[in-house]
């Protein structure tokens, strides 16, 4: 969806996840500091470990909020295939790693590989769709 | 499926901005709709349908009909 085209249901997307964001980039820097400098054990650190993630998946919440609000149903099936795209990505890396891990003992791919390729492939496909769907100027 | 949604826009000298705001969609979803690339829900057909006074049929067509 190009910026002069936004629905109101994208436009509350769009704030949800700036929200959600800015308090990710808080809790990181926050949680980086406390694990390195606070020597936690036990439940503290099992806390500050899994904070980060939570803003993460209020990110995720938001996108499931934004499919339920949208009532364009032509934005929707956009987004949707977008989903769709990124989870096929992400459980296809899945699999690799796992049948990898399985039969060669190779090491399990490195922290958040999943959700990074989830992300970026969600993001092209977006993106190609909006390429795909450009209006032309106005009749 | 075919339609002669365009048309039938342009008759009443409307633009695809004016028909995607009659309908509450984007104008993503007019021209998506109008190039043949998108076939809209039943519920959406109808909100076409009434705004042009017309039915359903005489504005979609499966393109075989044609």
């Amino acid at each position: 969806m190009f910026c002069k085209d936004k629905t109101p249901a994208f436009k509350r997307y769009q704030r949800r996840v700036q929200v959600a964001m800015a308090a990710y980039f808080v809790v990181i820097l926050s949680a980086a500091w406390v694990v390195k400098h606070g020597s936690l054990v036990g439940w503290k650190l099992y806390f500050w470990s899994v904070l980060p993630a939570v803003p993460i998946i209020a990110v995720i919440v938001g996108m499931a909020r934004y499919l339920a609000e949208e009532t364009d149903e032509f934005q929707r099936l956009i987004v949707t295939r977008a989903l769709l795209m990124g989870t096929a990505a992400l459980l296809g890396t899945l699999e690799v790693s796992d049948f990898l891990r399985s039969f060669a003992n190779i090491d399990p791919f490195p922290p958040f590989t999943c959700f990074v390729i989830f992300a970026v492939t969600f993001g092209i496909t977006n993106f190609v769709q909006k390429l795909k769907n450009k209006v032309p100027a106005d009749e | 499926m075919n339609n002669r949604l365009r048309v039938l826009r342009a008759e009443r000298g409307w633009s695809q901005a004016d028909l995607a705001e009659k309908l509450e969609v984007s104008r993503q979803s007019v021209n998506a709709i109008e190039t043949g690339r998108y076939d809209p829900s039943l519920p959406l057909a109808f909100r076409i349908a009434r705004l042009f006074g017309a039915s359903i049929e005489a504005i979609f067509q499966e393109e075989e009909q044609r």
